[in-house]
């Protein structure tokens, strides 16, 4: 009896064990050396102070930031909040790249809720050069392991599939195939756990220095607070009081339930997702008929849907 | 005409809402925001925007702070030719009841004819034909809703010949014959001065000023020699002198900015709501 493709099983099994262990030795291997790299690479810290923008970064990422500058700019009156959820432009375009490109998603016609602008702008250009900015500071690091997992997913997914042709062909040919299911089997778990690892979100970090900075600003700030300079409920358009720049940084530290004025919080706060299923349930519709309760007078209600944009969405 | 001294003198005489002070036209668009403007005496809203028993949270939050609340129609249709739909003017009534408003209003226009809405407030022929059905709806109107009824006058978008009546000698009429009050909108007037040639001064002059409920203002905009009333724009100066001319004759019980699209920041409406109460102000 002819070997499979000319290679004898006891070679093939030791040949197709080394593979299923090779994806995992390269995932460590490139992790481990894009930490050295790091290393190395230390850029100094400028010491200009953080922006509210940089602050909401380092605090919870892109989302953070358009929750800030959306903050920044209901503040300051550009844009407008109402019991709907709808934010539009009242003003004229800020000068800010990511306070216009929030402005801009603001403008009639667009979905313009607290989620579908964290939606459009996730992967925007401004959002990008926010972040590569920040990792040029050496403030945040883009992280490889998404790039990681996938190869390693990839390289499981091959080796399974190999398995799966020998095992189909040995079968045909008549060959004992008993200590090969068991490796295939090996083969199907392995790649199942790396697809999940895969589909973990992980975002850009920040570095040590980018936690001390981010750290150092919360210190300031809970010490304001803790004197009452930015407490209780205030009138719009007098909510930046704080010294450490108002609404915008308590958005940035403490997200969108920190903006001063709850009622105006209260509708900045995206509704949490209802029925979202499968990973598709993101953004539109579900803002309809809260607050504002009265379900006529056209504009505030309906279209909904919509915008799922900049591939922010589901999984 | 001694029908019509019959009429008169069965006529009651509707009391105004009493003093308002300065106003805003309450939109959902701009619910957080008016919560939050400086200097908002009181607000009014398009009735056709509400439903009965479901009245908005943030409006509701208004009137408990004490902020009256007006319905301001737009579709009743009182100078219609068809019969009165009385559903809507029953809406009207119960949407006055529940806001516990001081007084509710339409216009003196038609927006309906032979099955179709024009979308748009079309101004009346003004003769006496036109006059007694608009006085026998704005009867009905009155027996419907139970609080007092005003009419607003309109930008015409055109004239109908034929004219038996001034626009304010139109408007005298009506007030005789129904008992019911006026809101004087001054960017219509302007809107119609500047448009049709009308005298402005002469309207101020006639308008039997004790039956004044209140005082509209919007913005507008000028193209192509033609004024629009676009309430999207700022009031403009010559609007606003005519609210001062408007003064000269009576110290109006309130007035109300009119804003219904691209809207400015808060600090800018404020700004028009200041410059409207400083036009006011003795």
């Amino acid at each position: 009896m002819d070997d499979t493709w000319g290679i004898p099983g006891p070679t093939f099994l030791a040949i197709y064990a080394a593979l299923l262990v090779l994806p995992l030795v390269i995932g460590l291997l490139w992790t481990i050396a894009v930490k050295v790299g790091r290393k190395t690479s230390r850029v100094t810290v400028s010491g200009t102070r953080p922006t509210a923008n940089e602050l909401a970064y380092l605090a919870g990422g892109p989302d953070r930031v358009v929750d800030t500058a959306i903050a920044a700019l209901v503040d300051r009156g550009t844009l407008r909040i109402s019991s709907s959820r709808k934010l539009q432009l009242a003003g004229s375009e800020p000068a800010d790249p990511i306070e216009r490109a929030v402005a801009r998603s603001a403008r009639p016609g667009h979905n313009s809720t607290t989620r579908g602008i964290r939606d459009r702008l996730r992967m925007s250009g401004p959002m990008q050069a926010l972040a590569k900015d920040l990792e040029a500071r050496g403030l945040v690091v883009v992280d490889k392991t998404p790039q990681i997992r996938q190869v390693v997913f990839t390289l499981y997914l091959g080796a399974l599939l190999l398995g799966v042709v020998r095992l189909i062909a040995g079968l045909v040919s008549d060959h004992p195939v008993g200590f090969l299911v068991f490796l295939v089997i090996v083969a199907g778990i392995a790649t199942l756990l790396a697809r999940a690892a895969r589909n973990k979100r992980v975002g850009p970090r920040p570095t040590s220095e980018g936690n001390r900075i981010l750290g150092h600003a919360n210190a300031e700030f809970s010490r304001e607070r803790g004197r009452g300079i930015t407490s209780g409920p205030v009138m719009g358009g007098m909510a930046g009081g704080a010294l450490l720049g108002g609404a915008a940084v308590a958005v940035a530290l403490g997200g969108l339930a920190y903006y001063p004025d709850e009622e105006l919080s209260a509708a900045l706060i995206p509704p949490p997702l209802t029925g979202g299923f499968g990973g598709g349930g993101s953004s539109g519709g579900s803002a309809c008929g809260s607050g504002g309760s009265s379900c006529s007078g056209g504009s505030s209600c309906g279209g909904g849907g919509s915008s799922c944009g900049g591939g922010g969405c589901g999984g | 005409m001694a029908g019509a001294a019959r009429a008169v003198a069965g006529v009651a005489v509707a009391d105004g809402p009493g003093r308002l002070g300065i106003g805003i036209g309450w939109r959902h668009e701009l619910d957080l925001s008016i919560a939050r403007l400086p200097g908002v005496d009181w607000v009014e809203v398009v009735a056709e925007n509400l439903h009965a028993g479901h009245l908005p949270e943030t409006l509701v939050a208004l009137q408990d702070r004490g902020i009256p609340v007006l319905p301001h129609a737009v579709s009743l249709s009182l100078g219609g030719a068809e019969p009165l739909d009385t559903a809507r003017v029953e809406h009207l009534a119960e949407i006055t009841r529940e806001l516990g408003a001081p007084m509710a209003s339409d216009h003196v226009c038609f927006v309906r004819a032979g099955g179709l809405d024009s979308g748009h407030l079309m101004p009346l022929p003004r003769t006496r034909e036109a006059l007694d059905v608009l006085v026998d709806n704005v009867k009905l109107t009155q027996s419907i809703v139970e609080a007092p009824f005003a009419l607003e006058n309109i930008a015409a978008v055109l004239e109908w010949g034929g004219a038996e009546f001034s626009e304010s000698e139109f408007l005298r009429e009506l007030t005789e014959r129904t008992g019911c009050l006026l809101i004087i909108d001054v960017a219509n007037l302007y809107a119609n001065a500047r448009n049709l040639g009308t005298d402005p001064e002469r309207f101020l002059d006639e308008i039997p000023w004790e039956r004044l409920a209140y005082a509209h203002m919007a913005g507008g905009v000028e193209r192509d020699g033609v004024y629009h009333d676009t309430h999207a724009h700022p009031v403009v100066p010559e609007v606003l002198d005519l609210l001062r001319e408007l003064r000269r004759r009576t110290d109006p019980p309130g007035v109300l900015l009119e804003r219904d699209d691209d809207y400015p920041p808060d600090s800018e409406l404020a700004a028009e709501l200041a410059s409207l109460r400083e036009a006011v102000s003795p």
